[in-house]
């Protein structure tokens, strides 16, 4: 369960703080599967960062019951100086799990065993992109959060990538935060569009792209008056 | 495939203890500061080793003596040792909060742990550091081993500490400002002329005496000293200043951290 208790969030902008959200009270039930659609530039990445108990809000609180992951596929893990076995060590050391928990799923997921021993910064970007992701999701937690990204490219590695991302979406639940209404829809089952610096319920991500829209027709519309 | 007998339930929280995270950030500082290069780690002590030489053929070019008792390496040695212990944790301090930031991602790591890290990882250094130019200068040139370990160690202690203190304010400073942490070097500058690299607190005299009795680092030097060489006592070593001199920046890096994290204010985005 992830709840946040009157929540406001902002950034640092150039001459204000930008509101990402504003006083919002939302319950993201166990075991939900929450899409958010949020536009470009709209505070994703922050937003994603308070859902996972990795930044403060300004004001409210985030109340989180359970493990959380870190945004899936997120590659500033990995430091190309070391090898992905190395990278791999300190991942685990933090989260308090065996290295070889996570080389293994690593090495099943990458089809090979010996891109574990290689540096970092010799990977090819795709090869990278799939070490990433498998290293995500290779420690079961409560909680996943995915920030745009939820799957990898390869259509090669699209089964297996389901595969592991299913695996790891039994028992836990999901908050996925994208632009891509279609991608959310197929994953999660409870919706919200991210709005004016509120998180309004939506029947589908369809009806929530299209309060998008007509938002973007307004302000352009009042740009174009002024 | 593979999924582990753990991967069947979500652990509870995914989070190292303290200890286990700490160390896993010096393993990760310690394999990342010097990766890449044939010589790896070896340059922790090729720099200060570098140095040492330089300094000691500066000595012998200008004729200078060493004002004590002592061969004029173990002097130049035990002089620069707490000037750059001081200076590679500030500088390691501010770099491992920068270079480790993205760990910062993994929910229960703070900008906190990554400074520990460094700062434990530094101190490491300085104790083989120490170990290895004063172990290597009493070999090579016979020089005699400290008089007094425990105060010896107190005064590579007193540098670790004041870098610890200036380090982890200028690290969170760094975190918000580029200009700060480009600033750093210049800041630390001065730092080579008022640390006694060159001179002992006797040879000072009148009002430079007065001035640089108020340098932290001149008084871990002479406390290096006073534990280095038998019967060298110092008029400026007190090693509760130095303390307490460490102590302000330290504690003061603290509500700047909570305005860095809690104001969102820090220059990368995350």
């Amino acid at each position: 369960m992830i709840l946040l208790d009157n929540v406001t969030v902002q950034v640092p902008g150039w001459r204000a703080p930008i509101t990402i959200l504003h006083n919002q009270t939302v319950l993201f039930r166990k075991r939900a599967r929450v899409s958010i659609l949020a536009p470009a530039g709209s505070g994703r990445t922050t937003l994603a960062r308070v859902l996972g108990g990795v930044k403060r809000p300004m004001r409210g609180r985030v109340f989180i019951e359970g493990s959380v992951g870190w945004p899936i596929g997120f590659s500033g893990l990995l430091n190309p100086m070391l090898t992905l076995a190395e990278n791999i060590a300190h991942v685990a050391g933090l989260l308090h799990v065996t290295s070889g928990e996570i080389g293994a799923v690593v090495a099943w997921f990458c089809d090979s065993d010996k891109i574990l021993e290689r540096r970092v910064m010799t990977l090819a970007p795709s090869e990278r992109a799939l070490a990433v992701f498998a290293i995500s999701l290779a420690v079961p937690v409560d909680h996943l959060i995915a920030d745009d990204k939820i799957m990898v490219s390869d259509t090669r590695i699209a089964a297996r990538s389901e595969q592991l991302l299913r695996r790891r979406l039994d028992g836990a639940g999901l908050i996925f935060l994208s632009r891509n209404a279609k991608l959310l829809e197929r994953w999660c089952d409870e919706h919200y569009v991210l709005l004016n610096g509120s998180l309004r319920a939506v029947a589908d991500p369809t009806e929530g792209q299209c309060l998008l829209d007509a938002q973007a027709k307004t302000e352009i519309a009042e740009f174009n008056d002024v | 495939m593979v999924f582990s007998g753990a991967s069947t339930r979500a652990a509870r929280t995914n989070i190292a203890p303290w200890p286990a995270r700490i160390a896993t950030l010096v393993q990760r500082e310690r394999k990342t500061r010097f990766a890449g290069g044939r010589l790896g780690a070896l340059w922790a002590y090729i720099t200060p080793v570098t140095w040492v030489g330089f300094v000691v053929l500066f000595y012998r070019f200008t004729g200078r003596h060493a004002p004590l008792d002592a061969g004029l390496e173990i002097f130049v040695a035990v002089g620069f040792l707490p000037y750059i212990i001081f200076r590679q944790t500030i500088t390691s301090m501010s770099r491992g909060a920068i270079s480790n930031r993205a760990m910062l991602v993994i929910r229960g790591v703070r900008v906190g742990d990554l400074l520990t890290a460094s700062a434990v990882q530094e101190l490491i250094n300085s104790l083989v550091l120490m170990t290895v130019v004063l172990g290597g200068i009493s070999l090579l040139f016979g020089a005699r081993p400290p008089a007094d370990i425990a105060r010896a160690v107190e005064g590579i202690a007193c540098a670790w500490l004041l870098g610890v203190g200036l380090g982890r304010m200028l690290a969170v400073v760094s975190l918000m400002s580029d200009t700060i942490f480009r600033m750093i070097p210049i800041i630390l500058r001065p730092t080579f002329w008022i640390s006694g690299i060159f001179y002992t607190a006797h040879e000072l005299l009148g009002p430079i005496y007065d001035i640089l009795a108020w340098s932290p680092l001149l008084h871990a030097t002479e406390i290096l000293r006073e534990g280095y060489f038998l019967g060298y006592r110092s008029p400026l070593s007190d090693a509760r200043f130095v303390l307490v001199v460490a102590l302000v920046p330290y504690v003061i890096s603290f509500p700047l951290e909570m305005i860095l994290v809690r104001r969102d204010v820090s220059r990368y985005r995350s």
